[in-house]
């Protein structure tokens, strides 16, 4: 129980580090933000339940107003624009993505990757278009129109997030609670 | 860590926080039921009013919130502008920036400690799902305690990775980051137990 | 900017506190190759320098070792082979031997002293520098002694000593 509860608080924390710490670099040199990752490896890393409340917890802090959103940003007015459905798709995308890892026991950095995949991006987008057809007052195929220069980005992160997490399981076995 | 709460004290800042949540509910909902860029308008105007009640410094801080939306208004001018909507762009645009102001006014002028007093009355009908109020007091505490830290390794291991390579840092000093945290979290669990287990009143930090 | 560091990258090593802080990878030989590849070497070359720099040490058995796993010298020691495998004309130290019980520190300062890069040691501890060739005394941001280790090391003790009488523990650096 406690060690639940740290997990999901230090995972939280994560989260809001990976926001302040400035833009990575992926494999052809485009910056990014890693705050998603961390999302993606709640999932991977401590399961579907555990998972998606660390993310919870992180946005409950975002909505408290606390600047822990990339940028420094939070607070109300996070939830106030046309990415609100990124932040609510959050805790969804950790939840599938954990399920997956737990679910499907295959090799731990593919099964991670593809997790991180399904739910990080296809159902992260899901939600992030549809909240954002709503807040633009544009169709779905227009709002998916002016995402997709970001999903080639996501997908490359997804497949860092299944190499993170294989070489998590390495170091830490007993720490990795998706593979419990 | 700062909290997003205006440090000049205004009239808002007294008013009770679940009366500030509600209103910004009711009126959030009544700007998406708003269809015209007139009425949008009026609204955003009121918002800039309220705003403005908390002096110069204090509407300096909340115009810098609305740069976020910056990328979007300019998105709505193009798109718009090319397909000649030019009234449906505007009340796009107005009502974002209406309650966008709106939310972050609330913010600022809410005291974080009021605002977790107030997710605590609203999450106290969860008790029977097993949730108790001191398990989140202290998950809200433990984040707040570790963020600066982790970031700060985070940024140290960036220095480690300069110090050997001329590139910008690399996604690998995201294993390492996450290893801490798995660390952390053991401590911090035995440190809990040492104590009592979650039965114990005050939280660690 | 890029060049300038670059450059620089290839002189200068650094070696910081904590290897905690320092070490990225998972296993000693990608730490060790990772500062080669970044200086341009193909994966083949940095994994054969990679390997005559720990047989070196006499670590051959290290290569694929778990970084986490190793004791705090042994982190140290990993660091520094990572930095030295990228050859620097000069190595800055920064407290490197805080934290290290006196085995470990005697152990690493014996590899330090046979290394051939110039080194340059930012240290609390004057047992640390007591045989080098220079030493900076630097008080508040200012150099106050510059010279023999001797003569500077004598005088930096005895204000040491003097202020270790006094109490200004209790003021608060705010």
């Amino acid at each position: 129980m406690e060690r639940n509860l740290a997990l999901i608080a230090l995972f939280a924390a994560l989260i809001a580090a990976l926001g302040l710490i400035p833009k990575f670099t992926l494999a052809f040199g485009v910056p990014i933000t890693a705050q998603s990752m961390g999302v993606m490896l709640c999932g991977t890393v401590l399961g579907a339940r555990r998972g998606a409340l660390a993310v919870l917890l992180f946005l409950a802090l975002v909505a408290l107003g606390l600047p822990l959103l990339a940028g420094g940003r939070g607070g109300l007015g996070a939830f106030a624009t046309p990415s609100v459905g990124f932040l609510i798709g959050f805790p969804v995308a950790a939840f599938v993505t954990g399920l997956i890892v737990e679910r499907w026991r295959a090799g731990l950095a593919s099964v991670a990757a593809v997790a991180s995949l399904v739910g990080g991006v296809v159902v992260l987008y899901a939600f992030g278009v549809v909240g954002m057809s709503l807040m633009l007052d544009k169709s779905i195929p227009q709002a998916a129109l002016l995402v997709t220069a970001f999903i080639p980005g996501d997908v490359i992160k997804a497949i860092l997030a299944g190499l993170i997490t294989a070489g998590l399981a390495k170091s830490r076995p007993s720490s990795v609670l998706s593979r419990g | 860590m700062i909290s997003l709460t205006s440090p000049v004290e205004t009239w808002a800042h007294r008013v009770p926080a679940g009366v500030k949540l509600a209103a910004l509910s009711v009126t959030t909902v009544g700007l998406l039921a708003l269809q015209s860029p007139g009425a949008l308008a009026l609204a955003l105007a009121g918002v800039v009013g309220l705003t403005l009640t908390g002096g110069p410094s204090f509407a300096r801080a909340a115009v810098h919130a609305l740069k976020i939306l910056l990328p979007f208004l300019l998105l709505i001018a193009v798109w718009h502008g090319v397909t000649g909507q030019i009234e449906a762009g505007m009340t796009v645009a107005l009502r974002l920036l209406a309650a966008l102001a709106l939310a972050n006014f609330v913010t600022m002028t809410t005291r974080l400690s009021d605002m977790v007093a107030v997710a605590a009355v609203l999450l106290a009908p969860l008790r029977r799902l097993g949730l108790s109020t001191r398990a989140l007091e202290l998950s809200v505490a433990l984040v707040v305690r570790f963020t600066p830290s982790i970031a700060r390794k985070g940024g140290l291991l960036a220095e480690a990775w300069r110090a050997r390579s001329a590139r910008r840092t690399g996604w690998q000093i995201i294993m390492p980051l996450a290893a801490t945290a798995l660390d952390d979290a053991d401590h911090v669990a035995e440190a809990l137990r040492a104590r009592g287990g979650l039965e114990t009143t005050e939280p660690t930090d | 900017m890029a060049k300038d560091r670059k450059a620089a990258l290839r002189t200068v090593g650094i070696l910081f506190q904590n290897p905690d802080h320092q070490i990225i990878f998972p296993t000693v030989e990608e730490e060790i190759s990772f500062g080669l590849v970044q200086l341009g070497r193909k994966r083949d070359a940095a994994a054969q320098e990679t390997r005559e720099i720990l047989e070196l040490f006499g670590k051959s058995h290290w290569a694929g070792a778990a970084t986490h796993a190793l004791s705090q010298g042994q982190k140290q020691l990993v660091c520094l082979m990572a930095i030295l495998a990228m050859r620097p004309a000069v190595i800055v130290l920064d407290e490197p031997y805080s934290g290290l019980d006196i085995p470990t520190r005697l152990q690493l300062m014996r590899v330090v002293d046979e290394v051939e890069a110039s080194i340059i040691q930012v240290t609390h501890d004057p047992d640390s520098v007591r045989h080098f060739e220079r030493v900076i005394w630097v008080d508040r941001g200012r150099i106050r002694e510059d010279g023999q280790a001797a003569d500077v090391l004598s005088q930096f003790e005895h204000q040491m000593h003097n202020w270790g009488e006094q109490d200004d523990l209790s003021d608060l650096s705010g």
